[in-house]
């Protein structure tokens, strides 16, 4: 069911009355229920997986207080890591992990004849792996207590507005609201609606109506050259932002609707003056959990400066490789991990001074800062071009290919314009304006919150033409969202 | 609490329903001015079988193909083309029936389809535009679509019509609703479709229903029957095109079951089992309608001769009509 469907539309609203409807002490079964619904309406078969990890992940955490020994505890929570896993890399990762060892060993004349397992790759399994992950791991460090119920802990687990693309939430956030007193919040719940909305418009008017140039281009790479490239990437760029910020905002303002709030997952991402800070705006639930659980533990900065660029690139290794079962994705991780240690290593002590304030080592606004931010955009639209491309050759051949022509300038940018749809691009100038807008306004402030502070004349006029364009608009075909696959 | 979600529910129909409803009513008052120009065919045709009463000896009924193959021009005066792009001998026949509703009953009716059009439909099969063209349009009468929808789930292979929430899917096209409407609403923004499509309109009431497809001098690529490996019936496309037969036996009108040319280019790539089984398709449907006059024999023209993959240009479909116009004296020479 996805988010942009009809059964959504149904589906929500009958949740929403529901869940108010019952006594406070069962609404979390109505969230469990519909969870679990929701999930199924994927595929049955995939209800499995989620109830063993959820069921392994419980469990462990169950037993970790009942011993004092560390060792044992420590066996028990890698135990529990290693069971989520082993669902996860054999429903993610066999055929890559097989295809690769193939390939080295044919490379030493060994020939191996692959298995052909014909998975489904289950919709959401890295989400919720990695929220059971770090559950486990917070139990074992004697963060949070261990859930008593299991249902109840299935809830947190499956609470369907981000179990297939997060937010990651973390247990001390999200397990606590599940069973918590509600109150419905008129305020509350009309954010949650505005802000499902805008998550909308960035998905069906943006990020669908990109995705259909997108495809033309980077799906056929041999047809294309110049220009074309460049714009096809730049579209990417926005695109995946769109779609995958799009589905947060969905998530975030469905949750409201039912007074929890999950973790902010994007605080827009391309404005910013480094590539560090990049990664404290851009999927920020992931981003944090493997700064959490993976590079911290391995001592993140406060070790040697050899050791803590390897820290980064193991740490950006394993992010690219969470999100797909392909080198594309572990070389885009690759690359952020060194563009971070480069960048480290030349502006290490300006960055030191603003990661403590949390802030932009430049004044925001500023001629430095914008260049900052337009290089760091650059920067990072070309990573999503391994990201994007079917396969390394292909993303190198597009990125080699991207400046061909542009001795002719003129030439050059009216061939690449002429891959597009001209009036789809006319049409899509606003949207992307507006988008524009909205994420600078909102590094200072909240953009919704504003509107809703302006007086109501303009204030619903403004809300009617943006209902009007996104039904004008959306692409409604129903497309999925990219971050389902992962 | 329920005051407050009543208040919230309220403020955003208030909000939400204005807006669709403004745009239904435009997309319902004014189509000329936003569909894309296949929507004028659609129009005139519909006009034409449900309003107009002229008197035709000759009519020709089939899919797009058989649009720009059939110039009424040179076969006659009294035939007329009510063929329309994409559809089979399922909605042919609602369109027969229609026609024979307001007309007198032709002598002849010349049938032609591509034979990706009586053949097995896949699902989401874009050969087939049931939905995306007569339901989209409003040019199906929606007595007929429930009747339709009623009897699909007697046939095995009713993809052309099956659809998940059929009645549904359908309530949201008859009221216009902005999810089915929004993309051409918004292409007509960038384009002058009103005139595009009114004069598309008239020059279709002046061609008496021909009309033109692909505009190319030349045209050497692959149609659809190209890119199949076999031909397969279906039985909900014999059904449909045997009541068309029984329909046209009960006026006493004369059936031709007719083969338009391909190119030469998709005629040398189709295999040899699609022709051969298309052709036993077309004996089996001869020896069980020994009535009709069946050619089963579709020939090959040349590239020149073709405006696309699918469609003969103006002096393909002139040579076609002269040598149509040849093959039945009886029907074209009085």
């Amino acid at each position: 069911m996805l988010f942009n469907s009809l059964a959504f539309a149904i589906f929500l609203p009958i949740v929403f009355l529901l869940y108010w409807a019952v006594p406070q002490k069962y609404r979390w079964i109505i969230l469990l229920l519909s969870s679990y619904y929701f999930y199924m309406s994927w595929n049955v078969k995939y209800v499995v997986l989620i109830l063993f990890t959820t069921a392994v992940s419980y469990c462990s955490a169950l037993l970790l207080p009942k011993f004092s020994k560390k060792s044992t505890k420590l066996t028990i929570m890698w135990l529990a890591i290693a069971a989520s896993l082993l669902v996860l890399f054999f429903f993610k990762y066999f055929d890559f992990a097989q295809n690769t060892l193939i390939r080295v060993l044919q490379s030493f004349a060994i020939e191996l004849h692959p298995l052909t397992l014909k998975l489904l790759l289950p919709v959401g399994i890295s989400f919720y792996t990695f929220q059971t992950l770090s559950y486990v791991i917070d139990v074992y460090k004697g963060e949070v207590e261990p859930e008593k119920n299991f249902f109840r802990y299935a809830a947190f687990i499956s609470f369907f507005p981000q179990l297939v693309a997060g937010p990651i939430e973390r247990t001390k956030n999200l397990l606590p609201q599940i069973d918590c007193e509600h109150v419905f919040s008129y305020e509350k719940a009309a954010y949650g609606i505005k802000l499902m909305a805008w998550g909308f418009f960035k998905k069906l008017v943006i990020a669908d109506n990109l995705a259909v140039m997108v495809d033309a281009v980077l799906e056929h790479p041999d047809e294309y050259q110049g220009f074309s490239f460049v714009l096809a990437i730049l579209f990417f760029t926005i695109q995946i932002y769109c779609d995958f910020s799009g589905y947060s905002d969905i998530a975030i303002g469905t949750a409201k609707l039912f007074d929890i709030d999950l973790m902010t997952n994007f605080k827009s991402p391309y404005f910013s003056s480094s590539i560090q800070e990049f990664w404290r705006r851009w999927h920020i639930s992931l981003s944090s959990w493997f700064r959490d659980y993976v590079y911290i533990p391995l001592g993140g900065s406060r070790v040697s400066k050899m050791r803590h660029y390897v820290n980064l690139c193991i740490t950006f290794l394993l992010s690219g490789l969470w999100h797909g079962a392909a080198f594309t994705y572990v070389i885009w991780g690759g690359l952020h991990g060194m563009m971070q240690c480069v960048e480290n290593l030349f502006f290490g002590k300006n960055k030191k001074e603003s990661d403590k304030k949390q802030t932009s080592s430049v004044k925001q606004g500023s001629i430095v800062w914008w260049i900052r931010v337009f290089i760091v955009f650059c920067l990072v639209s070309m990573a999503w071009c391994f990201f994007r491309a079917g396969s390394v050759t292909q993303a190198v051949w597009i990125l080699a290919h991207s400046l061909q022509g542009i001795s002719h300038p003129l030439a050059y940018i009216k061939s690449g314009l002429g891959a597009f749809d001209m009036s789809m691009l006319l049409q899509l100038l606003l949207p992307v304006a507006l988008l524009g807008c909205y994420d600078y306004a909102a590094l200072t402030s909240d953009p919704i919150t504003t509107i809703g502070r302006i007086k109501k004349p303009i204030r619903y006029a403004i809300y009617y033409t943006f209902v009007f364009a996104l039904l004008l608009l959306a692409s409604f075909n129903s497309q999925e969202f990219v971050y389902f696959q992962f | 609490m329920w005051r407050q979600i009543g208040k919230l529910i309220s403020k955003i129909l208030a909000i939400i329903l204005p807006v669709v409803l403004v745009m239904q009513i435009f997309c319902a008052a004014f189509p000329m001015a936003y569909m894309d120009v296949e929507y004028a065919m659609y129009k005139q045709q519909k006009d034409y079988i449900s309003k107009n009463h002229d008197t035709n000896r000759v009519l020709i009924l089939g899919d797009s193909r058989a649009k720009a193959s059939f110039m009424p021009d040179v076969l006659g005066e009294d035939v007329y083309n009510i063929s329309l792009g994409g559809v089979s001998p399922v909605e042919s026949y609602y369109m027969l029936k229609e026609y024979l509703e307001n007309h007198d009953a032709p002598e002849y009716l010349i049938l032609a389809y591509g034979p990706l059009h009586l053949c097995r439909s896949e699902e989401n099969d874009e050969n087939f535009i049931f939905w995306k063209r007569c339901i989209y349009f409003h040019t199906f009468n929606q007595k007929d679509f429930f009747e339709l929808a009623k009897n699909r789930n007697s046939f095995e292979n009713n993809t052309i019509v099956d659809r998940e929430h059929i009645y549904l899917e359908y309530a949201m096209y008859k009221f216009y609703f902005p999810n089915k409407y929004g993309a051409a609403l918004k292409k007509a923004f960038t384009t002058n479709r009103y005139r595009a499509n009114q004069e598309k309109y008239d020059l279709m009431v002046a061609q008496r229903g021909y009309s033109l497809f692909g505009t190319e001098g030349e045209n050497g690529g692959l149609n659809g029957e190209a890119k199949k490996d076999d031909f397969e019936s279906s039985d909900m496309i014999d059904y449909y095109l045997n009541a068309i037969f029984d329909i046209c036996r009960e006026q006493h009108i004369q059936v031709v079951l007719e083969q338009l040319p391909m190119t030469e280019t998709s005629y040398n790539v189709i295999s040899d089992e699609f022709f051969e089984h298309y052709r036993n398709y077309l004996y089996d449907v001869a020896q069980k309608n020994p009535d009709i006059w069946i050619n089963p024999n579709v020939e090959m023209y040349s590239n020149s001769l073709f405006g696309d993959i699918d469609h003969l240009n103006t002096e393909g479909a002139t040579m076609y009509s002269n040598v149509i116009k040849e093959r039945y004296p009886q029907i074209f020479v009085r």
